[in-house]
């Protein structure tokens, strides 16, 4: 993990007007993210952890303060300008899993895959490589989503957040619709990426989850209530989970 | 039950909320259907009533009958006006015969914006409003004080031509003879005139103007004593309202002749035929595409339907679940439609009959008479109910499913019954562009939406292309329209003059010109079942017209004929039907060997010289070449490709060389002068059609572009959210229709140009057209292909704007 800044916010303000009333979410939060790291944010539900998580990776705009991500500005980026930077440099992975139900999982991969500048043929090697490391075989690979399971179909999605090797990841409650099982595969995914250098950040409900990460952030009211570093991960850690436990403790979690 | 109709009314404003856009979209075809369903069927009905009511209007008479050179004074061999008149009493269906004396004349005057020969026929007001009837209306007066005997009436059809009331009206009239005596006149125009039977330029006959005594007198007396320029006009009242005017003219005609009168006429039944034949045109078209908007629109609410069931199956589902009656959401859905229907069809019905004025005004003017037509209330509530029913219809059909949803599984599977087994253009395996496989993807799993888009486009593309196809003919040259409606018409005609004689040095000269194709013909006054017909007698009737055959062929043997369409349905007879031809006593027996058709002569008759000669009475009538010379005028017909440049010279010329000998006509330059207005007309609904079309296409479009956008709405967000820019998203959405639209398209363009001309011809046979000339060209479908294509790609790019705002917060909150 180094000390190079990848993704750093400057008085990020968001906020919703519906049915006439403005409702403040994210209220000037200032937020670096080193490269390499785990970040791993937390926070009750309304909170605006998704919010925030899809303001820094231009999903959406921000409404006041900046946003600057991988070198580049992308607080005046237009939709379509923010669609682009995303196809280079963001990847995300749903709650939801949300894969594109018409199509195989090997489609949902190479649909993004296949957006960006590299060859067909590189897209598609890439894509089995990928496939590989996270176990999903190759006849299963040709299956639609709704003919995997859970797990599987989270797995795919995460080869497809993977598949323009992206800068960050970004996860909003990956395991969330997984039972113990393929929550802790696919936690261990995102270890293993973490490992050989992937920037991951991670919204999470769950302290399992949530102490993988290198680096938690609490949020509360739209504001950082308070951060706690773990350091690096390591399976068989008591004191570690404890500590996290201390933290959101202290959080009122 | 209070609670029952406040259920319904909440389920019916929650469906016009959710779907306001498409809701929208349905309102507007149901719109322009209703428009030209009452467009096209007030043109059809209404036009032909208005020209029947105007008979009625002033108890017209049904047929007038012109006897040239026949006054009071004037009697010098010929019978008088008076006896004239006694003897047309004397018909035993004739109720009354009322008469006036009139200046018959040759005026020059500007008509249509240039200088135009025509005959003229000058009456005298008072002599006209002393016939007692109200034969003829002052339409528009000039209110200032123009004394009455200070201006003239023209025809009202005139108003069209650049005339105004208050102004002058210049003519010059011109005496016949060798050195013809020219006079200058200008009155001002102190009204305009409307009268049936006589006011219509359809009726070439005579233009007449209606003159006060004092003007009447100045003319008179500057015509002075050539008593042979009074002419009489007999207005024929008929008792029995359903007698053949045409029979009858006929025989009145043959009486004027055998009296040594030549006379001209016009009957009702040719009049209202003639006045309606536009009119009637151009409502099959406007009908003939109304029918295919509301196929569609028809198709459409179907479609809408099912997919309001399938994008709220789960809400019904807990409707139901929450003891909600099928019957209550059903008859929700089918009032939303009921009530768009109504809706839209009621302003559309009434838009239709506002409009009708600006198209028939072409037509009206064509009759001469000024149409203003009349809501007809039960035709428009019978439009609307055929409206309704048929929504009703498709609704409750289509409503259907909605009993038989269970709650439970409604609720638990809702939209995501889909189960996909085939992945259609795997990206792994398929080259090309990821655009566009993505949308041959998408393409390929919108099953419904495909079945909608191709059977609208194929009803689209089959009327699409006869548009394009019969615009083109018109665009392609202004003689076109009378190519297709009477391919047979030579571009000119030359008439021997009875002391010129021998034709065949015209002949031979005008067969030495370049491209130029001449047929030799007499004609010949003959009867037929108490008909009076024309036969056109020729030595070979060759292939230069064989365009205009309809079926069969043309007479070869001295026992064969070849009769007009008209003709043959009035005597209902075909090919291989024998009929009787009488020549002054000798009739004959003839094989009837083909039908054509000629719009122009509605009683027409070809056959061999030899065939002729069966009827003649060869003593003493014989030429030296044995051939029956009994002939009623001898000509040439000159058919060719290049005429058009070259009239103006060739006449020029020919006059120069034969003018002695011949008249000449130059039939396509006075049948595209006759028909200006018309090919203007045509052309416009030719466009018309392709807009009404276009739009059509492209509400079909943004329909089914919103209700994809919305049960694909997850796929779009996780493509966005995975960088897809919106460009990207609306081109792969606007592209997924395409296939089908070319597929559609060419399914009914193809068949549409081959097969259109001959389809529209059948529609029209009851005018007299028996087939359509059309020209058509292999691009001609491209072109409706690329045309409706491009059409739908934009506007589903356009409406698919909303895929910019695409909210990943919707997406994953879902
Ligand atoms: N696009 C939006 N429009 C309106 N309100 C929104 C929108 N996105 C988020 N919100 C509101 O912001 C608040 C925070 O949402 P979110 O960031 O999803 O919370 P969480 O911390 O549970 O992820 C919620 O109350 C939600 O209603
Ligand atoms: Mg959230």
């Amino acid at each position: 993990m180094s000390e190079e800044v990848i993704l750093k916010t400057t008085n990020l303000s968001k906020s919703f007007s519906s049915g006439g009333a403005i409702q403040h979410i994210l209220k000037n939060l200032n937020i670096e993210i080193y490269k390499g790291e785990f970040l791993v944010i937390m926070g009750s539900s309304g909170a605006g952890k998704s919010t925030l998580l899809y303001s820094v990776s231009g999903m959406d705009k921000p409404s006041l303060g900046e946003v600057v991500c991988c070198g580049e500005d992308i607080t005046k980026y237009n939709m379509d300008k923010l669609a682009d930077f995303r196809s280079r440099h963001c990847g995300f992975v749903f709650q939801q899993i949300n894969l594109v139900g018409s199509m195989s999982l090997m489609d949902n991969v190479l649909t993004l895959g296949l957006l960006g500048k590299k060859s067909r043929r590189e897209i598609v090697q890439r894509a089995e490589a990928l496939f590989e490391k996270v176990d999903i075989p190759a006849i299963t690979r040709a299956k639609f989503p709704n003919q995997v399971s859970g797990g599987e179909a989270q797995r795919s999605a995460i080869v497809r957040a993977l598949i323009n090797d992206p800068d960050i990841l970004f996860a909003d409650e990956p395991t969330g619709a997984l039972n113990a099982a393929n929550t802790q595969a696919v936690l261990d995914i995102f270890t293993e990426f973490n490992r050989e250098g992937q920037t991951v950040v991670m919204v999470t409900h769950d302290i399992k989850s949530a102490r993988r990460g290198d680096r938690i952030i609490y949020l509360d009211d739209g504001k950082i209530a308070g951060e706690c570093r773990l350091g690096r991960y390591m399976s068989g850690d008591k004191d570690r989970h404890d500590r996290l436990g201390a933290f959101l403790a202290e959080m009122g979690w | 039950m209070i609670n029952k109709i406040k259920r319904l009314y909440i389920l019916i404003r929650s469906n016009f909320a959710k779907n306001k856009s498409r809701l929208l979209v349905f309102l507007f075809i149901t719109l322009i259907c209703s428009t030209l369903i009452s467009l096209g069927a007030e043109l059809k009905i209404g036009f032909k009533s208005f020209i029947e009511s105007k008979f009625v209007k002033y108890d017209s008479s049904d047929i007038i009958m012109i006897a040239h050179g026949v006054s009071d004074g004037y009697s010098s061999g010929k019978i008088g006006k008076n006896k004239l008149k006694r003897k047309l009493l004397s018909d035993d269906v004739t109720e009354s015969v009322d008469s006036i004396e009139y200046i018959e004349s040759v005026a020059e005057y500007e008509d249509f914006g240039a200088w135009e020969e025509r005959a003229i026929s000058i009456v005298d007001i008072n002599e006209l409003r002393a016939l007692g009837h109200d034969r003829f209306e002052i339409v528009e007066k000039y209110d200032s004080d123009i004394p009455e005997g200070d201006g003239i009436y023209l025809p009202a059809y005139m108003k069209y031509t650049g005339h105004n009331v208050g102004e002058d009206f210049e003519f010059t009239l011109k005496e016949r003879g060798n050195d013809p005596k020219e006079t200058d006149y200008s009155y001002k125009i102190a009204g305009f005139y409307e009268m049936p039977l006589f006011d219509s330029p359809a009726i070439d006959i005579v233009t007449m103007l209606i003159v006060p005594d004092e003007i009447y007198k100045e003319i008179e007396d500057d015509i002075g004593s050539d008593h042979g320029r009074h002419s009489s006009v007999f207005y024929i009242t008929l008792k029995e309202k359903n007698t053949d005017t045409e029979l009858l003219t006929t025989r009145f005609n043959k009486m004027f002749s055998d009296n040594g009168i030549s006379s001209g006429s016009c009957s009702r039944d040719n009049y209202v035929m003639i006045c309606t034949f536009y009119p009637s045109f151009t409502s099959v078209f406007f009908l003939v595409v109304a029918v295919i908007a509301a196929l569609i629109m028809m198709i459409m609410t179907g479609f809408r339907i099912s997919t309001e069931i399938e994008e709220n199956l789960a809400e019904y589902g807990s409707l139901k679940g929450g003891g909600m009656k099928s019957t209550e959401i059903r008859a929700s859905i089918i009032l939303t439609f009921i009530i768009i229907t109504l809706a839209a069809a009621v302003p559309g019905i009434i838009a239709g009959w506002l409009i009708t004025p600006g198209v028939s005004d072409i037509f009206a003017f064509h009759s001469g008479q000024i149409w203003k037509p009349e809501f007809d209330l039960s035709l428009s509530l019978t439009i609307l109910l055929l409206l309704l029913a048929s929504v009703l219809i498709i609704s409750v059909l289509t409503t259907i499913r909605i009993a038989v949803i269970s709650p439970l599984s409604a609720i638990r599977e809702g939209i995501a019954a889909h189960n996909f087994r085939r992945n259609p253009f795997p990206l792994d395996k398929t080259k090309g562009g990821l655009n566009y496989l993505l949308a041959l993807k998408l393409y390929s799993i919108n099953m419904k939406q495909n079945m909608l888009l191709i059977i609208s486009c194929i009803l689209i593309g089959l009327i699409g292309s006869v548009a394009t196809v019969y615009g083109y003919n018109l665009a392609a040259s202004p003689s076109d329209l009378i190519r297709c409606i009477a391919p047979g018409s030579p571009d000119m005609s030359f008439t021997m003059k009875k002391e010129g004689g021998n034709d065949s040095p015209v002949k031979r000269y005008l067969e030495s010109l370049d491209n130029v194709h001449c047929v030799e013909f007499q004609l010949h006054r003959l009867e037929c079942s108490d008909y009076e017909v024309y036969a056109r007698s020729f030595d070979d009737i060759d292939n230069a017209r064989l365009s205009l055959l309809n079926e069969g062929r043309f007479p070869k043997h001295a026992n064969e004929v070849a009769i007009n369409v008209i003709f043959a349905d009035a005597l209902r007879v075909g090919v291989g039907d024998t009929i009787e031809l009488k020549k002054d006593n000798k009739s004959m027996g003839y094989i009837v060997t083909g039908i054509y058709q000629d719009t122009i002569v509605d009683k027409c008759i070809y056959i061999t010289q030899r065939g002729m000669d069966r009827l003649g009475d060869f003593d003493g009538l014989h030429s030296k070449n044995n051939v029956y010379i009994d002939y009623e005028s001898m000509g040439i017909e000159m058919y060719s490709p290049e005429m058009f440049k070259l009239s103006g010279e060739l006449e020029d010329d020919l006059r120069s060389r034969f003018g002695d000998k011949i008249d000449i006509s130059d039939c396509m330059a006075s049948a595209e002068q006759e028909t200006k207005v018309e090919i203007v007309a045509f052309k416009t609904i030719a466009i018309l059609i392709m807009a009404i079309l276009g739009t059509l296409s492209a509400a079909i479009i943004v329909l089914i572009a919103k209700t994809v956008m919305i049960s694909r709405r997850r796929y779009f967000g996780i493509l966005s959210a995975g960088g897809f820019p919106s460009k990207m998203l609306r081109k792969q959405l606007a592209l997924s229709f395409i296939p089908n639209v070319i597929i559609g398209t060419i399914l009914g363009a193809v068949p549409g140009t081959i097969f259109g001309a001959d389809v529209v011809a059948r529609l029209l046979r009851y005018v007299g057209v028996a087939k359509l000339n059309m020209r058509t060209c292999w691009w001609m479908p491209v072109a409706d292909v690329i045309f409706f294509s491009l059409i739908c790609f934009a506007a589903a790019y356009i409406i698919s704007s909303k895929l910019k705002k695409l909210s990943v917060y919707e997406l994953v909150s879902e």
